[in-house]
C-alpha cells in the first residue's frame, strides 16, 4: 500500500481533489452522509500530506475539521454562513493542493493569505454560531432523544433504522451517532450493537407519538426523551473514530496487503485457467501454493485480531479498584505490568470478573485503612500489584497486595460456621476457596477455564493470588536475533540493551566463567549458540554482539551474531503438534513461511555449562586476542 | 456414483497404503493419515530435543515437528537437504482429540498400493525380540517385503518423548 502511495503522488492528488469536489457538492446539497465524507476526505488529505511530506496542507484540513467539529459536536445548525466558510476553505484547500501538485512544495504567499483568511473565518464562525437561535414556530417542539440500545439489541431482532424512519415521519430528524461504546476494531463482535444515538427531532407531533415509536424497547435499551428547553451547550461525546483507526493500523494494513496479494493470485489463477495448457501446470501449482500461503497468513492476522491486550482487563480492574478504594477511604496505588501481553479475547473477557473480584477483595479485606497502616509502620498508601507473565502453555496473572494478609483464625471460624471440614492447618489459606467466600466463585470460574488459582499469604505483609490460565497462542513484542546462522526471538520486555563486544571488557573468573563489565557490574557472558546446541559457536567475539537480558531478575549477556528486527510476535505453542520444549515459549511463523523459535531464557539458563565445564576451552584462548 | 461402484468393487477389508523407502527397506503407511508430501523445505532446528527430531516445519500456519525416520528406527543418518521428502501425517492418539500434525523424513516416496487386510501378516518374531508395537504387520508386494507402520503409535507423544 505504501508502495502505491509513493509511486503515484499525482494519482493521490487527483483523488484528494476529486474528494474535495464531492465534499463541496455534498455540502451545497446538505445530505446526511456529509459527516462521513468530510471526515474521510480530511483523513485522506492528511495521509497525502504525510506521505508526500507536505505539512502545509494539513493546516487547512485542521481548520475544516475544527469548523466541522464545532458544528457537529455542539449541534449547531449548518447555516448558509457556515456553509460558505466551509466551502471557501475547501476551495482554498483545493487550490493549495493544485499548487502543490504542479510545483511540489512551494508555498506561495497567496496561499498564506488564503490561510489567514480561512483562519479568520473559522474564528468568526466560532463567534457567530452562538447567536444562531431563531424563534421556533408555535407548536414546533425540539425533542432530544438519547437512544442507547443494549449490546444484544441487533441479535434480538432490533433495527435502529426502522425506529429512525418512524421518527422521520413525525418531523425533521437529525441523527448523531455516539460511538463511545465502540471497542477497538479487533475487539468488535459483529453481532453486537455498540452504537448509540442522539436524535434531535423537530416535530409538531404530540409526545405520545414519539413514545409510541420506542414502545416495548425500554427493557433492552436506555431511552431518554426530553423536550429541548433552550439551546444549551449539549456536548455529545466526541467521536472515538480516530482513536480506533489509529490504534490498530498495523493489523488492518497487513490484512489489506494480504487481500491485495490474494487478489493478484486469484487473477493469475483465473488467467491460467482461461488459457490452460498442460505446460502451465507448474505455474498453476505455484499459484495454488501461493493461495494456500495467503489463506494461512490471513488466518494468522485474524487470529491476531482475536487477541486482546491484558490492559483491557486491567482497565476494568483499575476503574473498579479506584472507585472501591475511594468509597472505603483507603489509599491504594495500583501497579500493573505485562499489560501488552495479548491473549484470546474470549478468555480475557471471562477473566475480567475474577480479576475485579480479587482486586476488590484485596482493597476491602487486605489493604488496611491509612491510619492503621501508619500505626503499623507501613506506608499510608497500600500497593496492589497486577502482574501478567507468560509461561509455555499458560499465562500467569498475579494479584498481590501489601495488606494484612489472610486472617487464619477468621477463616477457620467462618468456615466452621458454614460447617465445613477443616483441612490440616498449613493449608488454611485454601479455605478462602470454600463455599461462603466470594473467592470460591472465582476459583470455580478459573477452573472452568481449565486454569488454576493459588493463594499465598503472610500475616501483616500481604496476600498473593496467582491465576494460571492455559493459553495456546499469544502475542508479545519480540526482538529477533541471529545466532549461529539461525534466527530466534527474545521477548523484547527482557532485553535491556545490545552492543558490540569489546574484548578487553571480558574477564575470566574461575568457577564463574566469562564475565563482562556492564554498568559497573560484571555480568555472565552466555554463549547462546552453545546453549542452543549449535555445534559451530565462535570463540572469537570480534564480530559478535552482546545482548543484555534480564533472566528471572538476573542480568546476563548473550553472545549473538546480529540483532534483527523488532516485531509483534504471535507465539504458537509447540505442544499443539508436539510437546512443550524446555527453553522455548513456542515458535512463530514468519512472513516468508519459515518458523522461528521464541526463547525462554529462564528455562534455558539452567542448561548452560560454564566454560570450565566445557571440555578443553582455556580462558587464555578466549581472552588473548590482541 | 463412482464412489458407490468403487465400494462394491473393493474388498471391504482392503486399505490403501502410501509406500516409501528408507535405504533398501520398503514401508507402507495408511494413506488416510497422509496430509501432504513436501520437498524442498527448510527446517528450523529444534534444540533441546532428541536427535531424531529434525526440526520444525510450518504447514499452513501450523508448526509441525519433523521426525527423521531413519534415526527414529535406528538407521544411519542422512543429511536433510532440499531433496529430502517429508510426509506430513495426522496423528490421533485419543478419540475426539484434534489430530496432531507430524512429519516424517523418508528417502523416497513411491506409490500408493491397495492391500487386502488378509494379505498382511504379523511381523515375524526374531527369537526373544518382540516386534515393535508400531509395526502393524508385513505384506508382500512385487516379491518385496513391505513393513506396514502404525503412524499413530510410531509418532505418539509417548514414543517421541
Amino acid at each position: 500500500m505504501t508502495g502505491d502511495m509513493t509511486l503515484s503522488p499525482q494519482l493521490l492528488f487527483q483523488q484528494s481533489i476529486e474528494k474535495l469536489d464531492l465534499m463541496a457538492s455534498e455540502l451545497s446539497n446538505g445530505t446526511l452522509g456529509l459527516n462521513t465524507i468530510l471526515q474521510n476526505t480530511v483523513e485522506d488529505i492528511k495521509t497525502v500530506a504525510t506521505v508526500l511530506d507536505l505539512l502545509p496542507a494539513t493546516d487547512f484540513t485542521d481548520d475544516i475539521e475544527r469548523v466541522w467539529d464545532d458544528i457537529h459536536i455542539n449541534q449547531r445548525a449548518l447555516t448558509p454562513e457556515v456553509k460558505r466558510t466551509l466551502l471557501s476553505a475547501i476551495a482554498l484547500l483545493k487550490d493549495r493542493l493544485l499548487d502543490l501538485q504542479q510545483d511540489n512544495n512551494v508555498i506561495t504567499s497567496a496561499v498564506d493569505d488564503a490561510q489567514q483568511h480561512v483562519d479568520e473565518s473559522v474564528q468568526a464562525i466560532g463567534k457567530t454560531s452562538s447567536k444562531q437561535l431563531e424563534p421556533l414556530p408555535v407548536g414546533l417542539v425540539i425533542w432530544d432523544i438519547d437512544f442507547k440500545p443494549g449490546l444484544t439489541f441487533l441479535q434480538t431482532g432490533g433495527e435502529p433504522i426502522h425506529l429512525f424512519e418512524a421518527l422521520a415521519i413525525l418531523g425533521e430528524l437529525t441523527i448523531d451517532v455516539i460511538e463511545d461504546r465502540l471497542p477497538l476494531f479487533s475487539e468488535l463482535e459483529p453481532e453486537l450493537c455498540y452504537l448509540s444515538w442522539h436524535l434531535t427531532l423537530k416535530s409538531y407531533a404530540p409526545a405520545e407519538d414519539i413514545d409510541a415509536v420506542f414502545k416495548g424497547l425500554e427493557a433492552q435499551c436506555e431511552i431518554v426523551i426530553e423536550q429541548q428547553q433552550n439551546q444549551s451547550q449539549n456536548s455529545a461525546p466526541k467521536t472515538s473514530y480516530k482513536a480506533v483507526a489509529e490504534a490498530m493500523p498495523d493489523r488492518l494494513d497487513v490484512l489489506q496487503g494480504l487481500l491485495a496479494e490474494l487478489t493478484t493470485t486469484q487473477l493469475t489463477l483465473s488467467h491460467l485457467a482461461e488459457h490452460f495448457s498442460p505446460k502451465l501446470l507448474p505455474k498453476f501449482d505455484a499459484g495454488l501454493e501461493q493461495l494456500a500461503q495467503h489463506t494461512h497468513a490471513i488466518e494468522d492476522v485474524i487470529r491476531q485480531m482475536r487477541m486482546w491486550p491484558m490492559s483491557f482487563a486491567y482497565r476494568h480492574v483499575q476503574s473498579t479498584v479506584e472507585a472501591h478504594a475511594e468509597a472505603l477511604g483507603k489509599n491504594v496505588e495500583l501497579i500493573m505490568s505485562g499489560e501488552l501481553i495479548e491473549i484470546d479475547k474470549t478468555l480475557l473477557q471471562k477473566l475480567i470478573d475474577p480479576l475485579v473480584e480479587l482486586a476488590c477483595n484485596a482493597v476491602s479485606h487486605g489493604i488496611e485503612s491509612p491510619v492503621l497502616r501508619q500505626q503499623q509502620g507501613k506506608s499510608e498508601i497500600g500497593v496492589l500489584q497486577l502482574r501478567c507473565a507468560i509461561e509455555p502453555g499458560q499465562a500467569v496473572i498475579e494479584i498481590t497486595d501489601d495488606g494484612r494478609g489472610l486472617d487464619k483464625g477468621e477463616l477457620i471460624e467462618k468456615a466452621t460456621e458454614q460447617a465445613f471440614v477443616i483441612p490440616e492447618t498449613d493449608k488454611v489459606e485454601q479455605l478462602i476457596f470454600t463455599a461462603g467466600f466470594s473467592t470460591a466463585l472465582v476459583k470455580q470460574t478459573i477452573c472452568n477455564l481449565g486454569g488454576r488459582l493459588d493463594v499465598i499469604s503472610t500475616p501483616g505483609q500481604g496476600t498473593t493470588f496467582t491465576l494460571y490460565i492455559p493459553q495456546q497462542d499469544w502475542i508479545i513484542e519480540g526482538q529477533m536475533i541471529k545466532v549461529a546462522g539461525e534466527r530466534y526471538i527474545l521477548p523484547l520486555a527482557s532485553v535491556i540493551t545490545s552492543f558490540e563486544i569489546e574484548q578487553q571488557q571480558i574477564k575470566y573468573v574461575s568457577g564463574k566463567g566469562e564475565l563482562y563489565l556492564f554498568n559497573d557490574e560484571y555480568i555472565p557472558v552466555i554463549q547462546l549458540a552453545q546453549l542452543l546446541e549449535h555445534p559451530t559457536y565462535r570463540r572469537d567475539y570480534r564480530q559478535s554482539l552482546l545482548t543484555v537480558v534480564n533472566v528471572g531478575g538476573k542480568t546476563v549477556g548473550l553472545v549473538i551474531d546480529a540483532l534483527l528486527s523488532q516485531q509483534r510476535t504471535l507465539i504458537k505453542n509447540l505442544a499443539t503438534h508436539y510437546r512443550a520444549v524446555t527453553g522455548f515459549f513456542g515458535a512463530t511463523v514468519m512472513g516468508d513461511d519459515s518458523v522461528v523459535l521464541v526463547l525462554n531464557m529462564a528455562a534455558l539458563m539452567p542448561h548452560y555449562k560454564m566454560p570450565s565445564q566445557r571440555q578443553s576451552l582455556q580462558a587464555d584462548e578466549v581472552l588473548v586476542d590482541d | 456414483m463412482t464412489e458407490q461402484i468403487d465400494l462394491h468393487h473393493k474388498p471391504s477389508t482392503a486399505k490403501t497404503y502410501l509406500t516409501f523407502s528408507l535405504g533398501d527397506e520398503m514401508y507402507g503407511i495408511d494413506i488416510l493419515k497422509v496430509q501432504e508430501l513436501k520437498s524442498g523445505i527448510k527446517l528450523t532446528a529444534l534444540p533441546m530435543t532428541p536427535a531424531y527430531v529434525s526440526g520444525l516445519l510450518n504447514m499452513r500456519g501450523e508448526i509441525a515437528p519433523i521426525i527423521d525416520l531413519r534415526q527414529r528406527l535406528a538407521m544411519a543418518k542422512k543429511e536433510v537437504d532440499m531433496n529430502t521428502i517429508v510426509i506430513l501425517l495426522a496423528v490421533s492418539e485419543r478419540e475426539q482429540q484434534r489430530p496432531r500434525i507430524v512429519g516424517i523424513v523418508v528417502d523416497a516416496v513411491s506409490e500408493s498400493r491397495e492391500i487386502a487386510q488378509q494379505s498382511i501378516k504379523a511381523a515375524p518374531d526374531f527369537g526373544e525380540q518382540r516386534p515393535a508395537s508400531y509395526i502393524k504387520g508385513i505384506a508382500e508386494i512385487d516379491d518385496k517385503v513391505m513393513t506396514i507402520l502404525d503412524s499413530d503409535i510410531l509418532l505418539s507423544l509417548e514414543a517421541l518423548a
